[in-house]
């Protein structure tokens, strides 16, 4: 395990500095709304929270801390409080195959929405990493600090209606900012506003639900409705929905091993193939394992 | 072993997954074919919870009651207190007979009664186990889960126990318990409900076990976690059938009922170790089911390893903070929330996890 209150710090400055847990400049990650001929105004702010762009460099900070947490180099780097992760050197190990993707799973939600009648616009100064890693570390005061910052960004500028892309944004932004901030923006994930469209999907899929749509935010039954409504071929297993397993994700900083560990034992029920899911996590977690794993927005990208 | 050990060695996680799939099912069944036993589990949630805003109240009626039927009552503020009481109600040279209790795992009562000189056995087929092997409950129900047969058979061959497969080990066993249930001088066990109305003592089994350490032995004693008081029989025995319904066990083969009979003296000791005053009191609503642990991913791969000395998983989290220290290792929960999810209490342990969070990291 890397040291919690070490995790904290480092987490803490970089928010501090960039507004992500990575300490990577949002206006560097952001990129893939450019070319993409978005809308500024409309009834429905697309709100990424930066998840899905940050999952390239995770995936690399995660590769780096897995190698850290069973020396005995952490201890020493607890110590002296040298920052362990050489994010300079993460960025360039990033895959630009991964970045590529994780835009075009992003331009694949926006052209969904759009495709489905829903007045969503775009405006890359709002969005940023809604901080849930903060609240998840019981880093409360932080978590309460940026969330405040963030709502107040939103509501100067008259925001009043979301759209997430991802469990981990919407579930912040849906019930932790009325909770923290006392903001009444109405929050919703993609998942609920898209109508079906002829996407051509084919295939078969298995279904890992997340953790925050199948039990935080209840919404798998949703779900399962818009997959039918696409036409999309699945199947689900035995552990789904409101009993669905952890992908292991949420805790990969702080144990790599342990969080590979876990995606091994999801991927063990779901089998490697065709898993179809809806969240960056999931998506990063059981592919590492080893797992050949599909975005939603990839299957009916319009 | 540590968890790392834990995920190195798997056979944790092959008996873990091994309990999960021969229960999880049986356990959806009784809910579905019995779904009165949902209501059950939320009034004993809601009657527990209103016990533990008033503990002092619930302690001392009970005691008087207790008091009144001729038992002899005490109560410990922690567990070196509740060790001291037992170890002076048994003395020295005694044989003891155990039924399975975590809150006995939580005093280091058996190992406190053997330093004393006493022969102690433990009843419970799995507890027995891990007593011979020298290890500690991997689960709180199905304490070895983390054996295979083979495993059990040389663990068993130290105490002479010898048999070719489960059935021929557990009838060794069986023979072997006999003659100390025989000689016992002392029976223990924990409780599963208390009933505050009467005094009575509730525990629920399958191996018939309990029944006899509780019943043969002169004395007796009952240890009495102050969490497992409930106002009335009636909410204690909606208690053990939500614990065994969320075991897999339901109907379950054995519901002792235990009071003062004539022919026996019985001590009651109440457990405190830090109850009353817990900051995570919605956990007090717990009836250690286990059935969290076996849903957890982190306790798959590492079982109780995972968790402070004694209780481990996601509910062992929060027992552990209540009785030791804030386990740091709760860092390692995914807060997946699965916990909750198939608690009977619907006790949100992720909440609390992290509250547990918030706690270390402001003591740096």
């Amino acid at each position: 395990m890397i040291a919690p209150r070490l995790l904290s710090e480092i987490l803490e400055k970089n928010m501090k500095k960039t507004e992500n847990p990575l300490g990577l400049k949002n206006e560097r990650i952001n990129r893939w709304w450019t070319g993409e001929g978005i809308e500024k105004d409309g009834e429905w702010l697309f709100f990424t929270g930066m998840l899905y762009q940050l999952i390239p460099y995770m995936d690399s900070a995660t590769r780096y801390l897995e190698k850290l947490e069973t020396t005995k180099l952490q201890g020493v780097l607890t110590l002296s409080k040298i920052i362990p992760v050489p994010f300079s050197l993460i960025d360039s190990m990033v895959s630009h195959k991964m970045k590529k993707r994780s835009d075009r799973i992003l331009k694949g939600i926006y052209r969904a929405l759009m495709k489905s009648g829903v007045k969503v616009f775009y405006v890359p100064e709002l969005d940023t990493y809604s901080g849930i890693i903060l609240h998840d570390m019981g880093m409360e005061r932080a978590f309460r600090e940026h969330a405040e910052t963030v709502a107040e960004r939103l509501n100067d500028a008259g925001i009043n209606r979301i759209v997430t892309a991802d469990p981990h944004t919407a579930y912040a932004l849906k019930i932790l900012y009325p909770e923290y901030t006392g903001s009444d923006i109405q929050v919703k994930s993609y998942l609920e506003l898209v109508r079906p469209f002829n996407a051509g999907s084919d295939g078969k899929f298995v279904i890992h639900d997340p953790c925050y749509y199948g039990r935080y935010l209840r919404i798998s039954e949703k779900i399962r409705k818009v997959l039918d409504g696409f036409g999309v071929s699945y199947r689900d297993v035995k552990y789904s929905k409101n009993l669905t397993n952890c992908c292991g994700g949420p805790i990969e900083s702080i144990s790599p091993s342990v969080s590979w560990k876990i995606a091994e034992l999801r991927i063990e029920e779901l089998g490697k193939s065709g898993i179809l899911t809806f969240c960056p996590i999931c998506l990063m977690n059981l592919s590492r394992a080893g797992g050949d794993v599909s975005d939603f927005a990839e299957v009916i990208m319009p | 072993m540590n968890i790392y050990g834990a995920l190195e060695q798997g056979s944790i996680r092959e008996g873990v997954l091994r309990t999960l799939m021969n229960l999880r099912d049986v356990i959806l069944k009784t809910l579905n074919d019995h779904p009165y036993l949902l209501e059950y589990a939320d009034e004993v949630r809601n009657a527990k919870l209103r016990v533990a805003e008033d503990f002092d109240y619930w302690i001392d009626r009970s005691m008087e009651v207790l008091e009144k039927r001729g038992c002899h009552v005490y109560l410990a503020e922690n567990a070196e207190k509740a060790r001291r009481i037992a170890g002076e109600m048994v003395g020295s040279g005694k044989t003891v007979v155990k039924a399975k209790s975590m809150v006995s795992e939580e005093i280091r009562l058996r190992e406190y009664l053997q330093s004393l000189g006493n022969e102690v056995w433990e009843t419970d087929l799995g507890e027995f186990i891990v007593q011979v092997a020298d290890d500690r409950p991997m689960h709180m129900i199905v304490p070895a889960l983390h054996y295979s047969e083979a495993q059990v058979m040389e663990i068993l061959k130290k105490v002479g126990i010898h048999g070719r497969d489960a059935e021929e080990l557990a009838s060794g066993v069986r023979e072997f318990m006999r003659e100390k249930f025989l000689k016992a001088d002392v029976g223990v066990s924990g409780c599963n409900a208390f009933s505050a109305e009467t005094g009575r003592v509730f525990l629920v089994e399958n191996e018939g076990n309990i029944r006899l350490s509780t019943s043969l032995p002169e004395r007796y004693i009952a240890l009495v976690s102050i969490e497992k008081i409930l106002p009335d029989d009636d909410l204690a025995l909606k208690s053990v059938f939500v614990q065994s319904a969320y075991v897999g066990t339901f109907p379950p083969a054995y519901i002792n009922i235990n009071e003062k009979a004539d022919s026996q003296e019985m001590h009651v000791i109440f457990l405190d170790n830090g109850r009353k005053t817990t900051e995570f009191r919605e956990h007090l609503a717990c009836i250690k089911c286990g059935r969290c642990q076996l849903e957890c991913p982190v306790f798959q791969l590492a079982g109780s390893l995972w968790g402070g000395e004694v209780y481990g998983g996601p509910t062992g989290m929060v027992w552990t903070a209540i009785t030791e220290e804030i386990p740091e290792v709760c860092f390692l929960s995914t807060l997946c929330g699965k916990c909750r999810e198939v608690c009977p209490s619907d006790i949100d342990m992720p909440g609390m996890i992290r509250k547990m969070r918030e706690i270390i990291l402001k003591a740096r």
